[in-house]
């Protein structure tokens, strides 16, 4: 059996960006808990789901019902820096737009993904400026109710 | 009682304060004895410190955003300026690293 799905567009999402040699380089998270080392290098990319919705049709018997699976995926950049945070964020923000938007499926992954928003970060409470830049994906896929690897 | 200066000769004697150097933008450096905390702070999932300096605002006059301050062979410049803080007489300089 195949990753779920979730996990299948995180990856799918991660090598797009790697393999697009943003200024984040290959220094893409999934699945990562602990916080990004203090000393970078800048910047840095994690990639995380959240706030999955499902609806369920209702032509096929239950236990092979197709869900419609929406949700977000937040592909957030980091970076530190003493003079421009911002800009570093904003820069590997285009890359990474820029590298999603030239792979529309996802790399097969799903049927329908857009930018719905973008959220900036900033604080100077560390011994240098450090910034988030919060890229909100939305995403829909479809999968049968048995089966959330495969993609209907 | 003693004021802010006078804690601050005790805090060299009993030796929980930390040698820095002030340079001021233009200016000579100058050395003064600190209070240095560098305490851990994460923030947006990403670690960092918080170094802040503490002196009597005496041994700071004029001190502005952009000077340099030497702590631990550490480099820094002052990025914000609390006076009269936690104390009155007292200044506290927020540090970013450079």
């Amino acid at each position: 059996m195949a990753n779920h799905l979730r996990q299948q567009v995180r990856d799918a999402m991660k090598a797009i960006i790697v393999a697009a040699s943003t200024a984040a380089g290959a220094r893409v998270y999934t699945g990562r808990i602990y916080p990004l080392l203090a000393d970078g290098p800048w910047p840095q990319v994690t990639i995380s789901s959240q706030n999955e919705q499902i609806r369920a049709g209702s032509l096929a018997g239950i236990g092979q019902r197709v869900y419609t699976r929406t949700y977000r995926v937040n592909v957030i950049a980091h970076a530190k820096d003493g003079t421009d945070p911002e800009a570093i964020l904003d820069n590997v923000g285009k890359q990474i737009e820029v590298a999603i938007a030239a792979n529309v499926t996802r790399s097969g992954t799903t049927k329908f993904c857009i930018l719905a928003g973008t959220q900036t970060e900033l604080s100077a409470d560390a011994e240098q400026p450090i910034g988030a830049l919060t890229m909100a994906y939305d995403v829909e896929i479809y999968s049968r109710e048995n089966t959330p690897d495969v993609l209907s | 009682m003693l004021d802010v200066v006078q804690f601050y000769e005790a805090g060299v004697a009993a030796g929980i304060t930390h040698a820095a150097i002030w340079t001021p933008q233009g200016g000579i450096p100058v050395a003064i004895d600190v209070l240095f905390v560098n305490d851990y702070n994460e923030i947006y999932e990403t670690e960092g410190n918080r170094p802040i300096l503490r002196a009597p605002s005496v041994l700071l006059p004029a001190v502005a955003q952009g000077d340099a301050i030497t702590v631990h062979g550490a480099n820094y410049r002052v990025a914000a300026i609390h006076r009269d803080t936690p104390h009155p007489g007292e200044t506290a300089l927020l540090l970013s690293k450079t």
